[in-house]
C-alpha cells in the first residue's frame, strides 16, 4: 500500500483460504442438512455462497463514459437503474448490480477483488470529470441463494416488494425491506433469487428464512 | 445499503422514489421532516432568534405539505414528497434540489407562525 | 358415555330436512361443559340454536340474558370463549362465525358465575340504576384510583373475555401481495366485478370472509334465477371459472379488516380455525395478507338492522335475515311460533321460510300503511296474517320471548294509534332495512354520506382508486348488484390498463348476468318502533346490545346538550363494543337525529377505524415473535464469546459481551478481574460494533471539517484524530476517532448506537445542502472486525502476531495507524486508546475476525490475556474521564460543557455544524451544567447513576430545593481502589475541590468532592507507552 496516493488501495485477501469464515459459517449450511415438515419434497432450497469479492463502486458524472471505461476491466458495463450485468447467478460472476444512481455492487472471485479494485480505479481515473470511489466490502455481507417452487412464497412473507414476473424479471435487483432488516434482492432464475444481507444481520436473516420456509420444507 | 427498521403494520403509503423510479412500500422509507430547509449560508451573521427559527420552527400544515423522505432500505437517496396531510394523497415526489408545482386546484396550506414557507430552491441556498 | 343418538335427540330445533349441513357427520362439542351435538356445516351459533340454547351471555351493564341475534359478523351477543385450557384458548369468538368442529369446547363469557343465574341480575339491577348513560365519565372520573377496581369488577361481571396467560402454542405469519384489481366480497356483485376485471387479463384478487362465496345468495339459499339457473348454482359455476383463471387469486375464510392509505389492505385468513386441534397441521393458524391493490373494488354488502322496540333484547329476538339463514342454510328453527316486524320486504322472506318449514307464523307487522309487492302478496297467498301500518312495540318474557304487543301506528311511524294487542309467539324477527357496510371505505378518513333513497350511509368520495358495487352502494336488488358488479370490475380494470399504458383487451368482456327481480315496495324509514310510553318510561329499548345503550340513554344524551354525534357516541358508548355497533349504529344515529329535530345527514355519522372486526394478537404479530421479534446483530467473533461464557448486553440491536465470568464469578468480580488484567498486563475487547464509515473524495477533508467541531485540514495520512459531532443546536450528538488513510480517504468511526444516525446525517447534508462536495460515504461497519488489545503488554502481544509493522513507540506513535499483517491476514492497526493504556485497535476484514481473535487469545496466554466486555470498558474509560455520548451527554450538552474546548476550532473558515448553535446566548452563559469528576467522601460508597446533586447547606424543607445536576456515570474503580463518578454539575468546572451532597432515595445523603474526571494517570503517560 502506498499512503502517498490520494486513496488507499490494499489487498485485503489473505492467501490462506482456510482463515476465512463466511457470515453463516457456524450454521453449517454447507452440508446436506434440512429442516421443516416436508424435506423429501422440499419446496425451498437455501444456500450461502462461498467467500466472494464484493466491491462498492461509487460514480458520479458521465456514467456512459464510466461504463465504457470499466468494460475492458470486467468484461461488463454498468447496469442501469434496478438492473444487473454479468452473471449474478454465480459468485465467480463477475456481476454488477445497480444499488443507487451513484452506486453499484461488484461480485467477483475473492482472489480478484484487489486486482479489480486497482484496475477499476485506474480506469475511472482516466475518465475526466468523474467522481468516483471504490470500497472493498467483501467481509460485510452474506450472499444467499434461495430457490425452489415455494421460494416465491417465502419471499412474499419477507418483503413487501412486488415480486410478480411483470415487475420483477430476471436480472432485476432491488434494495428493500426484509423481515425487520433490509436486503438487496436479485432475481437470478425462474424460481431463483439472490439475497445480499448485512453480515451482522446474517443470523437473523437465516432464522427468518428458515422459519418462513418451514411449511414448505427446506433443503440446504 | 443502510439498515432499515421497517414497521410492519403502520406503514401504508405507496411512495414513488424518483431515483429508483418505482413505487415502493412505505416500510422502505423514513420520513425526515419538512423539506426545503436550506442551511443558511452565513450562520454566524444571524441573530439567535433567526437561528432558532431555522433549527426549530416548522410548518404544521393542514393540506398540501412538502416533506423530505429517505429511501433508507432502497437506494439511500433523500427526496421530496408533496402530499396532503389530511387525505394523505401524494401529489408527487421529486428529487432533492428540484421543485414540483402544486396541482391545479390545490392551494398552499396555512402555516404556523414563524415557520418559513417552502419555496423553490434559487440555486444559491442549497436545496 | 352419552351416545350420538342421545345427543341427537337434544337437537330439538333441528329441522328434519334441508340445510347445507351433513347429517351423516355429527360433531360433538361442549358448551359450558355440557356435551352437545351439531353437524358438519354448522357454526357454533347454529348448533347452539339447534340444541335450544337460548341464552349465550349476560349484558354489560344490566346483566340481562342475551341470545343469538344474527347469523354473521355483526353478532353483538354470542361472544364466546373457545378452547378448554391454557394457551389454546381464544377469547371473544363470535359463535356465528366459528365453524363447528369435533371436540370444540366453548363457554359463555358474559355472566358470572353463570349466564342462567339470577345472582348477577340482582347486582345488575343495582348497577342499572347506578350505571346510567355517561357512567364512564360521571361515575368513574373521580377518584381515578377507583377506576381500576370498578373496571376489574365490571369486566369480570360483564365477561369481556378472558385473555389466556400462557403463551400461544400456534404460529402466525404475514404475506404480502400486489394485485392490479382487488375485489372485497364474493357476493353476487363481487363475483361479477372479479369476473369482469379478470376477463381483461389484469391480475385480480377476490377475498371473502366466508368459507363459501355467494354472500347473501348462499346465506339465504336464494332461489331467484341468474342466467336461467338458480342463483346458488350460478355462484358455483362463477367461482369455478374464476379459480381456473391463472390471473385470479381467490382467498376465502379471509376477512379484510383494514383498508389503509393508497389501497393497502390487511386481511386475516383463518387457515386452521375450522379444524379440531388434533386435525391442525404444523403450520400457521392465521395469516395476515397485506395487499397493495392498484384498483380496489369494495363489494362489502350490507348489514340488516333490527327495529328497536321495548325488550328487544330478550332471547328469541333475531334479525329477519338471521331467521332465513338459520332455517335455510342450517335447517334450524330457533323457535316454534314467529312474529315478524318489518319496514321492508325482507321480513316476509323470514316469515315464508318459517312457514315453509312447517312452523307457525302468528303475524307479520309491517310498518308501512300500504304495501304492494311480490313478497307481501306471497305471504297473503300463503294465508299468513299481515298487519300493515303496525309495529311490534314490546316483547314480553325474560329468558325467552313469551309474546309481543303489536300496535297500529300513524303514517310517519312516530306514534302508536290505539291499544297495542298481545300476540302469542316465542320468536321475533325484525328487519329495519339494510345498512351498507361502509367501514372499509371510511378507514382512511372518508366520511360516508347519507343516501335518502337507500335509507343508509353509502361510501363518500375519495381520491383513492376505489370502486363500489352491490349492497354497499345502497342498491340491494339482485339485478342491480350483478350489473353494478360488472360495471365496477370493468371500470377498475380499464382504470388500471389506462394508468399503466397497457393495450386494452380486444375481445374481453363479461356480459351482465340476467335475472328478474321480484316487485318490491319501498322501505319505510323507521328505526325505533313507537311505544305507548316515551323511551324514558317504556321498558328498555336497546339500540346497542353490546354496550347496553338504550333509546332512553340517547335521549338523555341529547337532553344533556350533546348535539354532535361523536359526543353522543362517547357519552353513551354507542358502538364502542367489539362489534363496533354493526347492528346498532344507524338506529342510534337516527334516534339522536330525531330527538334533535335534525335530519340524519345533518347530525352526520361517526367514523370507522380499522379493524372492521377483532383480530387476534397472533395475526397482528405474525412471525415477529420470540427470536424473530427484533433482529439480533452479532459480530464475527460471536462463537468465541459464547465459548468463553460471555454474558451479553444489548447495545441497540447488537449483542455485545458484557462481561466474561469465570466459574461462579459475579459481574462485579468479573469486572474487577478484567480491569485489573488490562491495567497490569493486557485485555482484549471486541469493538466490532463501532460504526465505521469509509469516506473518499477530494472534498472528504472539507466535509469532515464541516461536520466535526475540530479541524481536519492538516491531519496527515497515517494519523488519527478524535472528533465531536454536534447538531445545529450545538449539542453533542456523537463522537469517535477518524483516521486519515490518505489525502482523499478517511476511515471514520462512530459510536455503536450512532452508526446509522451519523451516516444518515452525513448523507442528508451531502444530498440536500452540499451536493457540490465531491465525496462518497460507505458504511463498512460490517466489513471490518475490530478488536482492541489494551494494557502494558499489548505491544509485546501484537509483536508475536505482526512482523511487518515497526511497533516501537518512535515509529508507531500514539494516534498513528498503520497497515500490516496480523495473524497472517491484512489489517489496519490504529494506536488509539479508550482505556488510557497502551492500546492497539486491530481491524481486519470480518471474515478473518474469528481467526485473528482466536490467534490473539492463543498468543496472549503467556500474558494472561483477558477478554473483557462493555462493563469493564465503561469502568476503564471512566477512570480516564472519557465520555460516552448518550450516557454522559443527553442532547443538552455542548463540547464546552464537557470541558472539551480543545476539540472545538472556531477559526475554521466554514461555519461548522454546531458552531452557531453553541454560540447562542444560553450556551455561553455562566452556570451551565458541566461534566466533572466526583470522589465520594467515603471511598467505598458508589453513587447511583442519576443521583441528584444539591449544595451541602441546602435546607430540605425549603422547597423546591435548588438542584445542581446529576450523576451520569458511576463505578467502583479497581485502579484507584475507590468509587469514582462523572456528573453534570452547574458551573462545575470552576468548582474543583468543592464538596456537594447527593440525597438518595433510601434517605442517605452522600457527600462528594468535585474533581477532574481524569482520575487515573492524569498525565496520560500510560497510553503514550
Ligand atoms: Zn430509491
Amino acid at each position: 500500500m502506498n499512503t502517498n496516493e490520494v486513496t488507499v488501495v490494499a489487498n485485503q485477501y489473505a492467501n490462506d483460504a482456510s482463515l476465512a469464515q463466511t457470515p453463516l459459517h457456524h450454521a453449517q449450511l454447507d452440508g446436506n442438512s434440512s429442516s421443516g415438515t416436508a424435506t423429501q419434497n422440499a419446496g425451498v432450497r437455501l444456500t450461502e455462497r462461498e467467500l466472494t469479492g464484493q466491491l462498492v463502486l461509487r460514480i458520479r458524472g458521465d456514467l456512459s463514459a464510466a461504463s465504457k471505461a470499466i468494460e475492458p476491466v470486467l468484461g461488463i458495463g454498468l447496469p442501469s437503474t434496478l438492473k444487473s450485468t454479468g452473471n449474478p447467478a454465480s459468485s465467480s460472476g463477475p456481476s454488477l448490480a445497480w444499488v443507487s444512481p451513484d452506486e453499484w455492487r461488484l461480485l467477483c472471485p475473492i482472489e480478484q477483488a484487489f486486482e479489480n479494485e486497482q484496475n477499476i480505479r485506474n480506469a475511472l481515473s482516466a475518465v475526466g470529470e468523474l467522481s468516483h470511489a471504490v470500497v472493498n466490502v467483501s467481509g460485510g455481507y452474506t450472499l444467499l441463494d434461495i430457490s425452489g417452487a415455494d421460494a416465491i412464497n417465502v419471499l412474499k412473507k419477507s418483503t413487501g416488494y412486488d415480486l410478480r414476473d411483470k415487475n420483477f424479471p430476471l436480472g432485476k435487483v432491488v434494495g428493500t425491506a426484509f423481515g425487520k432488516t433490509s436486503v438487496h434482492l436479485l432475481r437470478t432464475g425462474e424460481e431463483k433469487w439472490h439475497i445480499i444481507a448485512r453480515r451482522s444481520f446474517a443470523d437473523y436473516t437465516w432464522l427468518w428464512l428458515q422459519n418462513a420456509a418451514r411449511e414448505y420444507g427446506l433443503k440446504i | 445499503m443502510n439498515t432499515a427498521q421497517p414497521g410492519w403494520l403502520t406503514n401504508m403509503f405507496l411512495i414513488h422514489c424518483p431515483y429508483c423510479d418505482e413505487h415502493r412500500e412505505e416500510e422502505e422509507f423514513h420520513a425526515s421532516g419538512q423539506a426545503h430547509l436550506p442551511r443558511p449560508l452565513d450562520p454566524d451573521g444571524m441573530s439567535d432568534e433567526q437561528w432558532g427559527e431555522y433549527i426549530n420552527y416548522r410548518i404544521s400544515a393542514r393540506g398540501a405539505h412538502r416533506e423530505l423522505w429517505h429511501h433508507s432500505a432502497g437506494c439511500g437517496k433523500f427526496f421530496n414528497v408533496l402530499r396532503d396531510t389530511v387525505s394523505y394523497e401524494i401529489y408527487g415526489t421529486y428529487k432533492a434540489g428540484e421543485w414540483l408545482e402544486l396541482p391545479a386546484g390545490v392551494s398552499e396550506p396555512r402555516i404556523a407562525k414563524g415557520a418559513k414557507r417552502a419555496h423553490e430552491p434559487s440555486g444559491g441556498e442549497g436545496a | 358415555m352419552i351416545t350420538d343418538r342421545e345427543l341427537r335427540i337434544q337437537q330439538v330445533r333441528r329441522l328434519s330436512t334441508g340445510g347445507d349441513i351433513d347429517r351423516a357427520k355429527p360433531l360433538r362439542f361442549t358448551y359450558n361443559g355440557s356435551p352437545l351435538q351439531g353437524y358438519e356445516g354448522d357454526t357454533v351459533a347454529s348448533a347452539l340454536l339447534a340444541n335450544g340454547i337460548d341464552i349465550v351471555g349476560r349484558s354489560f351493564k344490566y346483566s340481562r340474558p342475551r341470545g343469538i341475534m344474527t347469523a354473521g359478523i355483526d353478532e353483538p351477543n354470542a361472544i364466546l370463549q373457545l378452547g378448554k385450557k391454557g394457551g389454546t384458548q381464544t377469547p371473544n369468538v363470535r359463535a356465528t362465525e366459528q365453524p363447528l368442529f369435533e371436540g370444540l369446547a366453548c363457554s359463555s363469557v358474559k355472566g358470572w358465575p353463570s349466564v342462567n343465574s339470577d345472582f348477577m341480575g340482582l347486582v345488575g339491577k343495582v348497577g342499572g340504576s347506578v350505571m346510567g348513560p355517561g357512567f364512564y365519565y360521571k361515575t368513574f372520573m373521580f377518584p381515578a384510583s377507583f377506576w381500576m377496581t370498578y373496571e376489574a369488577v365490571i369486566r369480570k361481571a360483564a365477561g369481556l373475555g378472558r385473555s389466556p396467560k400462557e403463551p400461544d402454542t400456534e404460529t402466525y405469519d404475514h404475506m404480502n401481495h400486489h394485485t392490479d384489481v382487488m375485489v372485497v366480497g364474493a357476493g353476487p356483485s363481487g363475483l361479477c366485478a372479479a369476473m369482469a376485471a379478470a376477463k381483461t387479463g389484469v391480475d385480480v384478487m377476490l377475498v371473502d370472509n366466508h368459507s363459501k362465496a355467494g354472500g347473501e345468495i348462499t346465506a339465504r339459499a336464494t332461489a331467484q334465477l341468474i342466467d336461467g339457473v338458480p342463483a346458488t348454482q350460478w355462484v358455483e359455476s362463477a367461482m369455478a371459472e374464476l379459480k381456473r383463471m391463472p390471473n385470479v387469486k381467490v382467498l376465502l375464510n379471509t376477512l379484510v379488516n383494514g383498508c389503509h392509505d393508497h389501497n393497502f389492505l390487511t386481511a386475516v385468513e383463518l387457515r386452521q380455525d375450522h379444524l379440531a386441534p388434533k386435525d391442525r397441521i404444523d403450520a400457521v393458524r392465521q395469516r395476515m395478507h397485506k395487499v397493495r391493490a392498484s384498483e380496489l373494488v369494495l363489494a362489502t354488502g350490507a348489514h340488516e338492522r333490527p327495529i328497536v322496540f321495548a325488550n328487544n333484547d330478550v332471547p328469541g329476538c333475531l334479525t329477519a335475515g338471521a331467521i332465513v339463514t338459520y332455517v335455510k342454510q342450517f335447517a334450524v328453527a330457533p323457535g316454534k311460533v314467529l312474529v315478524v316486524g318489518t319496514n321492508n320486504d325482507s321480513g316476509y322472506e323470514a316469515a315464508m321460510a318459517w312457514h315453509e318449514a312447517g312452523l307457525k307464523v302468528t303475524a307479520i307487522a309491517d310498518s308501512r300503511q300500504n304495501v304492494s309487492s311480490d313478497a307481501h302478496q306471497a305471504a297473503v297467498d300463503a294465508g299468513l296474517t299481515v298487519l300493515t301500518g303496525s309495529v311490534v312495540t314490546e316483547a314480553t318474557g325474560s329468558k325467552r320471548v313469551s309474546g309481543v304487543y303489536i300496535a297500529r301506528i300513524n303514517a310517519d311511524g312516530s306514534k302508536v294509534e290505539g291499544e297495542p294487542r298481545s300476540v302469542e309467539c316465542d320468536t321475533v324477527a325484525t328487519s329495519g332495512g339494510y345498512s351498507p357496510v361502509v367501514h372499509l371505505s371510511s378507514h382512511t378518513g372518508t366520511r360516508p354520506v347519507w343516501d335518502e333513497q337507500a335509507i343508509g350511509f353509502v361510501p363518500g368520495k375519495t381520491f383513492e382508486a376505489r370502486h363500489f358495487c352491490g349492497s354497499v352502494t345502497g342498491r340491494h336488488a339482485l339485478s342491480e348488484c350483478l350489473a353494478g358488479g360488472v360495471d365496477a370490475g370493468a371500470k377498475a380494470a380499464s382504470a388500471f390498463i389506462a394508468a399503466n399504458q397497457m393495450d386494452a383487451p380486444s375481445s374481453a368482456s363479461f356480459a351482465v348476468p340476467t335475472t328478474t327481480d321480484p316487485k318490491v315496495a319501498a322501505t319505510q324509514a323507521l328505526y325505533l318502533a313507537p311505544h305507548t310510553h316515551k323511551p324514558s318510561r317504556a321498558p328498555k329499548q336497546f339500540v346497542d346490545m353490546q354496550n347496553d345503550v338504550t333509546a332512553a340513554a340517547i335521549h338523555m344524551a341529547t337532553q344533556e346538550g350533546f348535539e354532535n354525534i361523536e359526543h353522543v357516541k362517547r357519552y353513551t358508548a354507542l358502538g364502542f363494543g367489539t362489534d363496533q355497533g354493526k347492528t346498532g349504529n344507524i338506529n342510534g344515529l337516527a334516534i339522536a337525529a330525531q330527538q334533535l329535530g335534525k335530519a340524519i345527514e345533518e347530525t352526520g355519522t361517526t367514523t370507522f377505524r380499522p379493524n372492521y372486526a377483532p383480530v387476534s394478537f397472533g395475526a397482528v404479530s405474525g412471525a415477529h415473535v420470540g427470536p424473530l421479534f427484533d433482529p439480533k446483530r452479532f459480530t464475527a467473533m460471536q462463537q468465541s464469546h459464547l465459548d468463553n461464557g460471555a454474558e451479553f448486553e444489548d447495545v441497540g440491536q447488537w449483542k455485545r459481551p458484557w462481561y466474561f465470568p469465570v466459574g461462579n464469578e459475579t459481574m462485579d468480580e468479573a469486572v474487577r478481574r478484567e480491569g485489573r488484567a488490562t491495567r497490569t498486563s493486557v485485555g482484549l475487547l471486541d469493538a466490532s460494533t463501532l460504526g465505521k464509515i469509509d469516506i473518499q473524495g477530494p472534498d472528504a477533508r472539507e466535509f469532515l471539517g464541516r461536520v466535526y467541531t475540530n479541524a481536519w485540514a492538516k491531519l496527515a495520512p497515517g494519523r488519527c484524530r478524535y472528533g465531536l459531532m454536534c447538531g445545529e443546536d450545538g449539542m453533542v450528538m456523537d463522537d469517535g476517532v477518524t483516521a486519515c488513510l490518505s489525502d482523499h480517504h478517511f476511515h471514520m468511526t462512530t459510536t455503536s448506537g450512532g452508526a446509522a444516525t451519523v451516516l444518515n446525517w452525513l448523507e442528508i447534508y451531502h444530498q440536500t445542502d452540499w451536493p457540490e462536495l465531491d465525496v462518497f460515504f460507505t458504511s463498512v461497519t460490517d466489513h471490518w472486525s475490530t478488536m482492541t488489545i489494551s494494557g502494558p503488554n499489548s505491544r509485546k502481544l501484537l509483536a508475536k502476531l505482526c512482523q511487518d509493522i515497526d511497533l516501537s513507540a518512535e515509529s508507531f506513535g500514539f494516534m498513528d495507524w498503520k497497515p500490516g499483517t496480523v495473524a497472517g491476514v491484512p489489517a489496519r492497526v490504529f494506536r488509539i486508546s479508550f482505556t488510557g493504556e497502551l492500546s492497539f485497535e486491530i481491524n481486519v476484514p470480518a471474515h478473518y475476525g474469528a481467526h485473528v481473535w482466536d490467534c490473539l487469545l492463543e498468543a496472549g496466554k503467556e500474558f494472561d490475556l483477558t477478554p473483557y466486555g462493555t462493563e469493564t470498558m465503561h469502568v476503564l474509560r471512566a477512570e480516564k474521564g472519557f465520555i460516552i455520548v448518550g450516557q454522559d451527554t443527553d442532547g443538552s450538552v455542548t463540547p464546552m460543557d464537557l470541558d472539551h474546548g480543545w476539540a472545538v476550532n472556531n477559526n475554521k473558515p466554514f461555519s461548522f455544524i454546531g458552531k452557531r448553535g453553541m454560540a447562542r446566548e444560553d450556551c455561553v452563559r455562566d452556570n451551565r451544567k458541566q461534566l466533572v469528576g466526583l470522589k465520594t467522601k467515603k471511598p467505598e460508597v458508589v453513587l447511583p447513576e442519576g443521583a441528584q446533586a444539591v449544595e451541602l447547606d441546602t435546607d430540605p424543607d425549603d422547597t423546591p430545593v435548588p438542584m445542581l445536576g446529576h450523576v451520569t456515570s458511576s463505578y467502583y474503580s479497581m485502579a484507584l481502589d475507590r468509587s469514582i463518578a462523572m456528573a453534570l454539575i452547574k458551573g462545575g468546572i470552576d468548582r474543583y475541590g468543592d464538596t456537594i451532597a447527593f440525597p438518595l432515595l433510601d434517605g442517605r445523603i452522600v457527600h462528594a468532592e468535585i474533581c477532574s474526571p481524569n482520575f487515573y494517570d492524569p498525565n496520560n503517560d500510560a497510553q503514550k507507552g
